[in-house]
């Protein structure tokens, strides 16, 4: 009914009519039936509805509104209108006839049954029902073919109530009135509309075309359809069949649920089942599950698990450990050390020895109880084994052994176990290293005032062997003869320095030791050098024989006269004093013995050393400054000041045996000079402290160095600057060392009264490092005030050795 | 920072890296590679203690549980520590980062998060909730650790010490709000099957009673393990002891025992754990295992009867391992094992039995004993020789052998037995299960330890010895029977020496020691007085003796002096002794020369050691010094107490016990002589100058 169908170019007429087609043609028949003009037009439009009042606002409005109209067309609407028309015509015949239409139309015998179809489908055939059901002739939408209708539009009809026709048709013509509409038809209407309803007939009558439609069946039915509201066609079936196609249908013919072709995934194995087959195959392998659990006999695995000990031991150990030993990394393990096992002092009933003494538990009492012997533990004697009660401390003890063990800092330590003699070095037998002064065989006995002996300060022997000289803090030079030990001379030095020092008084009585002594290696120059204060004293030993008189009187005779210096930074440095004595010679071809000069140098003299050929002398004076170490020339009577500078405080010096180098010990270094080139050649550093003294070997390659720090330093003048060999075995300070001239000795003599004598064999061959041999310890002398061998001095040609200590004594030391 | 992780170098840029690499040949020649932070040295291979807090994320009760428990511990690191403060610990970086990957830090933080829940239920007042969170605990085991820290088995052996020694002492010890009644059960258990296993294998070797409890030492494969069973008294529990650091160490050497246990055990085909005490065993019906449950309480409770528990389980495993036999077999082992004491009996016997022969296997007796219970087929439990015993060992089976021992009630038997059964004896006690009866007439040696013996004692058998428990001790000590005498009921003893100490390397030997090896040598024993002082002294008496000579001696040659002046003339061949004395006194200076020279040359060498060297020797000869002064002073001690002991005993002349001795065998001598000289017919005093004269 709803059913809009555009219509292409058509007049807005032939629109409206062929909307409704069905009902124009119901129209029709009315018309035709000659029913008047009462208006039903409903499908005309909204405008019949005003047709009381005034029609031409209506008209306007409905030719204006084009479209509006066109919206309202709808089927419910116009019955509606329909209704309401009737009703706003209020001519109460006209409902009456209306309502006696629905009458007849409810009453009316129905020749249709509802529109059902058959099972298969199909219409049904029968003639009245042919007639009732698509009786629409829809083969051409235009109603009237050969345009002889009405065709006016929707103009009001009472516009033609005074024209004679009605309208115009297709063609143009006018359309006549029908002659049978009179005014007082009405009468013979409704008798029409009785006859009619008696026969069966419905007329209505169609006021546009002037004439009675007389409804057909179909027409009437879908007028009855409209007005209940169903389906206005007749053979629309509201309800139709369930048709069952996807059970009851054959789904190979009807292609539905089709299983010829299977789809992928019905034989594609599973991606997602084997994720999780393979997550419980894991979580078998790991223990998590059980197959049990996989079986379904275990429904949770938690449960067995609980019901499992995880503690329970198992075989940890099976055997295969060393290879995963191997593999082990990281740091070393240290083992903790284990407890110590109890001693008998443990014991409930130790040996009455172990038991601690009061005295004992006191001491033990102050000490920490960790450094106790035993710890906590005080032994006990109990008398039986039921006397023993708990001990108390046990609780503690192992608390602390806990606290070791995870606290306390792991070091590997290893423990040296080695047989502590192996460290001593094997040594050659000192008898098959002879000769070597083993034995004291004289002593020069010293005589003296007084409750002390004076201290011994030097030693010398003549190089002959024959004579000994030593000075001692008394100031006195005495002359020994070795073999017999008999004082042969005496000098006393003291006053000579003072008589020639300026700067002493006269009345000064304070002694002057004789610090330093040599006698002159030159065997055929028979004089000794003694430092005595400032002073540095040429002593005539007067011990010449008849050959060497000569040459001794030849040699001193410079000195006699007083010296000759040319330099004058020599001759402020150091004045030579010719002293004038009167004592008879040793021998009887000696000319005169005594002090012929005193060197005055500017401070004391501590050491002084002659050349090996008797002519040149140094002296040092450390704390003289610049001229502290002085060369002098006996033979001119000359003295010279290698240095304007000093280096550092000079402890000693002495010249090289062959060559023209000096050797000057400074506190803590050894300087070698070159004296006709003037320069300095070697600094050797001793990494001692403080030198005390020098020696050269006779060879001149090699030195030693005792210093007051107690060691005894060898240097190789070949090799480097530092030392060849460092000992340190006295007890105190080094005070004399020195080489022997022949022997392949040395010694060196210390504070601690000990004299160690080594053998010391120095080879020509240069890759041999020399041989050094302690052979000897000699102890004779006695330690007075922290000072004990002050001096020694080997016998020029045998391997004797004298030595001079503080205690006042000089030894012989002898090969026996 | 960036993304870095702390303690990595920090990576440089590209940029900084192509700069530095400009021109570094110069750079590297002139001032060597540059040494990169963190990349070696001492700080790349040790990290201080709050480092590893900061590196490892844990509190630092959880870094020392885990210390304990995989054995780490703080190093000295070899050089000096950059920024080292004093008293600072250092431990190994790759010990810490070991620790990062432990399994067991991970249950521990576990477990925090697992506190915090229930804590928070139970504050909400949830109690449902906190009890169901509260089932959820995390638990660990420490297995891993154990294998880890102990790849060999030798390795655990030799690292025992510790634990059972404090696994004993919580056996000891009272439980407490400190220490729970189950740790000091699990201790007891644990205890119990260790010395299960030493007597079982009779590998117990020393063994001394101390003032801190009872020292053992076993040898198990070789390696020494020595513990200590403290008194069994109420221990002294200190208050400022920090017990939860002991029960951590405990946690891991309960672990270890367990295993260490599994495996010696395991090996003599035993069964382990052994049935547990009440209930364990459920199900089990038979009458053997009521025994056995009965006779493993007994062995809890007092650490003794222990063999038992060791043959009663070796018979329960192998009975479970042939749970399918038939009824009748059953009831044949029931009928064969009556009672715990008849299954007892009938091993020590066959032990017994088979001890005679030579070639003995422990395992041989419980071999035996099941063999009797059961078919033969099927049982092929022990293949012999599975514990090989060497000579020592086999000495030491043999001591007791056929030796039964009686323990007294008041005489502690944990330890007792044990020592008894390891060196074959058979141990019967006062109380309920004992193997043997109070009166049984082929009882040995009844252990009393009372001031006298009672009244009701007089009844028993005679053929017993009365001894002390110390006599059990001193013969398995010096494996050699002692004897009785000096251990009887009511003597004073004889000291109680440690079997640890080498007296030769001590430089000192006790006068105890003295005796035993005179009397293990066989040498006959020193007369003895009434007073058993004399005992102690019986070192002294052959130094009286010696003495004794020597004043004899000194006698004699005063006499000869004598004699020579008078006899100058008449006899030559006076003269010629003359002589030779003279050349014996020369050779004595010449000795004496060569001693002194000898001592010289050794100075001199001294004096040309290297400074290390020398320093090395001062250190070793103060060492030697002070353990000389050590048994110097122990010497003189002895001397003193035995010149106290000889002054009391002075008898009524005056005379001490020295001079009385000398007078004695003045006299004794004299007699000699006389008795020598009169059938020949030479003066005696001839006789005696041609004795002094060889």
């Amino acid at each position: 009914m709803a059913r809009k169908k555009p219509q292409g170019k058509k007049s807005k007429k032939a629109e409206v009519e062929e909307e409704t087609p069905d009902l124009e043609s119901v129209d029709q028949g009315e018309n035709s039936d000659g029913s008047s003009q009462y208006s039903y037009d409903g499908s005309d439009g909204d405008g019949s509805q005003q047709e009381d009042e005034g029609s031409d606002v209506y008209v306007s409005d409905a030719y204006d509104d084009d479209d509006d109209f066109e919206d309202q067309g709808s089927s419910d609407e116009d019955e509606e209108l329909m209704e309401k028309q009737h009703e706003d015509d209020g001519s109460g015949d006209e409902m009456n006839e209306l309502e006696d239409l629905e009458q007849t139309y409810e009453s009316a015998p129905r020749k249709w049954k509802s529109g059902k179809r058959s099972a298969t489908g199909n219409p049904r055939k029968g003639t009245a029902e042919s007639q009732l059901m698509h009786t629409d002739d829809l083969s051409s939408d235009d109603e009237d073919e050969d345009g002889t209708g009405n065709r006016i539009g929707r103009v009001p009809l009472h516009w033609y109530d005074d024209l004679e026709h009605i309208g115009y048709d297709g063609h143009g013509k006018k359309v006549a009135k029908s002659a049978s509409k009179t005014e007082g038809d009405r009468v013979d209407q409704a008798i029409a509309n009785a006859d009619n309803q008696l026969t069966g007939k419905f007329v209505v009558h169609d006021a546009l075309n002037d004439k009675s439609v007389e409804l057909t069946q179909r027409q009437l039915e879908i007028i009855r359809r409209i007005q209940n509201g169903a389906y206005a066609h007749p053979e629309h079936d509201g309800n139709p069949d369930y048709i069952d196609y996807f059970s009851g249908v054959d789904p190979e013919l009807s292609g539905l649920n089709d299983n010829r072709y299977l789809p992928k995934s019905k034989f594609q194995p599973s991606k997602w089942e084997k994720m999780q087959v393979d997550n419980l195959l894991r979580k078998l392998e790991q223990g998590y599950i059980s197959m049990d659990y996989l079986t379904g006999k275990v429904r949770d695995m938690n449960d067995a698990n609980k019901n499992k000990d995880p503690n329970a031991p198992f075989l940890l150990w099976t055997g295969a450990e060393e290879d995963e030993l191997n593999m082990k990394k990281g740091p070393q393990h240290i083992a903790a050390p284990k407890v110590a096992p109890p001693g008998h002092a443990e014991s409930y009933i130790p040996p009455n020895e172990y038991v601690p003494t009061e005295e004992e538990l006191k001491e033990w009492e102050e000490m920490e109880p960790k450094d106790r012997p035993h710890g906590l533990l005080v032994p006990k004697k109990f008398p039986n084994l039921r006397s023993v009660g708990a001990y108390k401390h046990s609780v503690r003890e192992a608390f602390e052994r806990c606290l070791d063990l995870y606290l306390c800092p792991r070091v590997m330590k290893r423990r040296l176990n080695i047989d502590p003699e192996s460290l001593v070095p094997k040594l050659p037998k000192a008898s098959d290293l002879r000769p070597f002064p083993t034995a004291k065989c004289i002593e020069y006995k010293t005589p003296y005032d007084g409750d002390d002996a004076p201290v011994i300060r030097c030693v010398s022997c003549s190089p002959n062997g024959q004579f000994l000289a030593s000075g001692a803090s008394d100031g006195i030079v005495r002359l020994w003869e070795v073999e017999t030990g008999r004082l042969l001379r005496s000098w006393d030095l003291s006053k000579v320095s003072k008589s020639v020092d300026p700067d002493c008084d006269e009345d000064d009585d304070s002694i002057k030791p004789v610090v330093s002594l040599e006698w002159n290696p030159n065997a055929a120059h028979h004089c000794m050098l003694a430092a005595v204060g400032k002073c540095a004293i040429l002593l005539a030993t007067g011990t010449e024989g008849v050959h060497d008189a000569a040459i001794t009187e030849a040699l001193l005779s410079e000195a006699k006269t007083g010296g000759n210096i040319k330099t004058e930074k020599a001759a402020k440095a150091v004045k030579w004093h010719s002293v004038k004595s009167e004592s008879k010679p040793v021998s009887s071809f000696g000319l005169s013995s005594g002090p012929i000069c005193a060197l005055l140098t500017r401070n004391e003299v501590a050491s002084l050393r002659w050349h090996t050929k008797g002519d040149y002398f140094v002296t040092v004076s450390p704390k003289a400054g610049a001229p502290s170490v002085l060369i002098h020339q006996l033979s001119k009577g000359n003295s010279q000041q290698p240095f304007s500078k000093a280096k550092g405080e000079a402890q000693t010096a002495c010249f090289h045996p062959s060559k023209p180098f000096l050797f000057v010990a400074t506190q803590q270094h050894v300087r070698v000079y070159h004296l006709v080139k003037q320069a300095m050649v070697k600094r050797l550093i001793s990494g001692c402290r403080w030198i005390s003294s020098l020696d050269v070997h006779p060879s001149g390659d090699h030195l030693i160095v005792g210093s007051l720090d107690r060691r005894m330093i060898w240097f190789d003048l070949d090799l480097s600057h530092t030392p060849f060999k460092t000992l340190k075995y006295h007890e105190r300070a080094l005070r004399s060392t020195k080489f022997h001239n022949r022997y392949p000795l040395m010694a060196s003599a210390s504070d601690d009264g000990a004299v160690h004598v080594f053998h010391s064999m120095v080879y020509s061959d240069l890759m041999r490092n020399p041989l050094i041999i302690p052979v000897k310890i000699l102890r004779g002398h006695s330690i007075q005030k922290k000072l004990g061998v002050l001096n020694l001095s080997f016998h020029p040609t045998q391997p004797w050795l004298f030595t001079a200590g503080a205690d006042g004594r000089i030894f012989l030391y002898q090969d026996i | 920072m960036g993304n870095r992780v702390k303690g990595r170098p920090k990576k440089s840029t590209i940029k900084a890296n192509s700069h530095s690499k400009m021109g570094s040949k110069r750079k590297l020649s002139r001032m060597g590679k540059k040494q990169k932070k963190n990349h070696a040295g001492l700080e790349a291979t040790f990290i201080g203690r709050s480092k590893c807090l900061k590196m490892l994320q844990v509190t630092i009760k959880d870094f020392r549980r885990l210390c304990i428990l995989k054995g780490i511990y703080p190093r000295e690191p070899r050089g000096k520590f950059p920024g080292h403060k004093k008293g600072q610990t250092f431990y190994h970086i790759k010990d810490i980062r070991a620790i990062a990957h432990e399994p067991v830090l991970e249950k521990f933080r576990e477990f925090r998060t697992f506190t915090k829940k229930v804590r928070r239920a139970a504050g909400r007042n949830e109690q449902d909730e906190a009890l169901r969170k509260n089932a959820m605990c995390p638990t660990y085991t420490l297995h891993h650790l154990v294998r880890e820290r102990y790849p060999r088995f030798n390795d655990a052996l030799s690292d025992i010490d510790d634990a059972l020694t404090l696994t004993y002492l919580f056996a000891a010890l009272p439980s407490t709000s400190n220490i729970k009644s189950k740790v000091v059960n699990k201790a007891k258990s644990l205890a119990a099957a260790w010395g299960a296993y030493c007597s079982t294998a009779a590998c117990i070797t020393k063994s001394f009673i101390s003032v801190k409890g009872v020292y053992f030492e076993a040898t198990i494969r070789g390696v020494p393990v020595r513990w200590v069973v403290p008194h069994s008294f109420t221990q002294f529990m200190p208050e400022d002891v920090d017990y939860r650091v002991m029960t951590t160490f405990f946690e891991f050497y309960e672990t270890l025992l367990h295993f260490v246990l599994y495996k010696l055990y395991t090996d003599i085909e035993v069964r382990y754990p052994l049935p547990a005490e009440g209930g364990e065993v459920k199900g089990s019906t038979s009458f053997i295992l009521g025994a056995n449950l009965r006779s493993l309480s007994n062995a809890l409770n007092s650490t003794g009867n222990i063999s038992n528990i060791v043959s009663e389980s070796v018979e329960d495993g192998d009975k479970k391992k042939k749970s399918g036999k038939t009824k009748e077999e059953r009831k044949k082992e029931k009928e064969l094992i009556k009672s715990v004491g008849a299954a007892l009996n009938s091993i020590n016997e066959d032990s017994d039995s088979e001890e005679e022969e030579d070639d003995v296997d422990v395992a041989g007796p419980l071999k035996a004993a099941l063999e009797s219970m059961a078919d033969d087929e099927a049982r092929t439990v022990l293949p012999g020789g599975k514990l090989e015993l060497d000579d020592e060992s086999m000495k030491r089976r043999r001591l007791f052998s056929g030796f039964k021992f009686f323990l007294s009630r008041e005489v502690p038997r944990g330890y007792l037995e044990l020592v008894c059964l390891a060196f074959g004896g058979i141990v019967g006690w006062e109380g309920p299960n004992s193997p043997i009866a109070v009166n049984d007439p082929s009882i040995t040696h009844h252990v009393v330890d009372r001031p006298k013996l009672p009244a009701s004692y007089s009844n028993l058998p005679k053929s017993r010895e009365f001894i002390q428990p110390q006599w059990i001790l001193d013969c398995a000590n010096n494996v050699f029977l002692l004897p009785v005498a000096k251990y009887t009921v009511g003597v004073t003893l004889p000291p109680h020496l440690s079997p640890w100490v080498d007296n030769e390397e001590e430089g000192y030997k006790p006068a105890y020691a003295e005796v035993i090896e005179r009397l293990k040598n066989g040498e006959p024993a020193v007369a003895e007085n009434d007073d058993q002082m004399e005992t102690d002294e019986a070192a002294d008496d052959s130094e009286e003796m010696e003495d004794a000579a020597k004043e004899k001696d000194s006698d004699t040659e005063e006499e000869s002096d004598d004699d020579s002046e008078e006899e100058d003339e008449e006899d030559p061949a006076a003269k010629k002794k003359q002589d030779k004395k003279k050349l014996a006194a020369k050779k004595a200076k010449t000795e004496k020369r060569r001693k002194q020279e000898e001592e010289e040359a050794h100075a001199l060498a001294k004096t040309m050691m290297s400074r290390k060297a020398s320093h090395l020797y001062g250190r070793m000869q103060h060492g030697i010094g002070q353990r000389n002064a050590k048994v110097e002073n122990l010497k003189s001690k002895r001397k003193a107490i035995e010149e106290e002991n000889r002054s009391k005993k002075k008898d009524t002349l005056g005379r001490t016990p020295l001079k009385q001795k000398v007078d004695r065998l003045r006299k004794e001598r004299k007699r000699l002589e006389d008795e020598y000289s009169n059938p020949t017919g030479v003066s005696s005093k001839k006789k005696s100058k041609k004795k002094r004269s060889t």
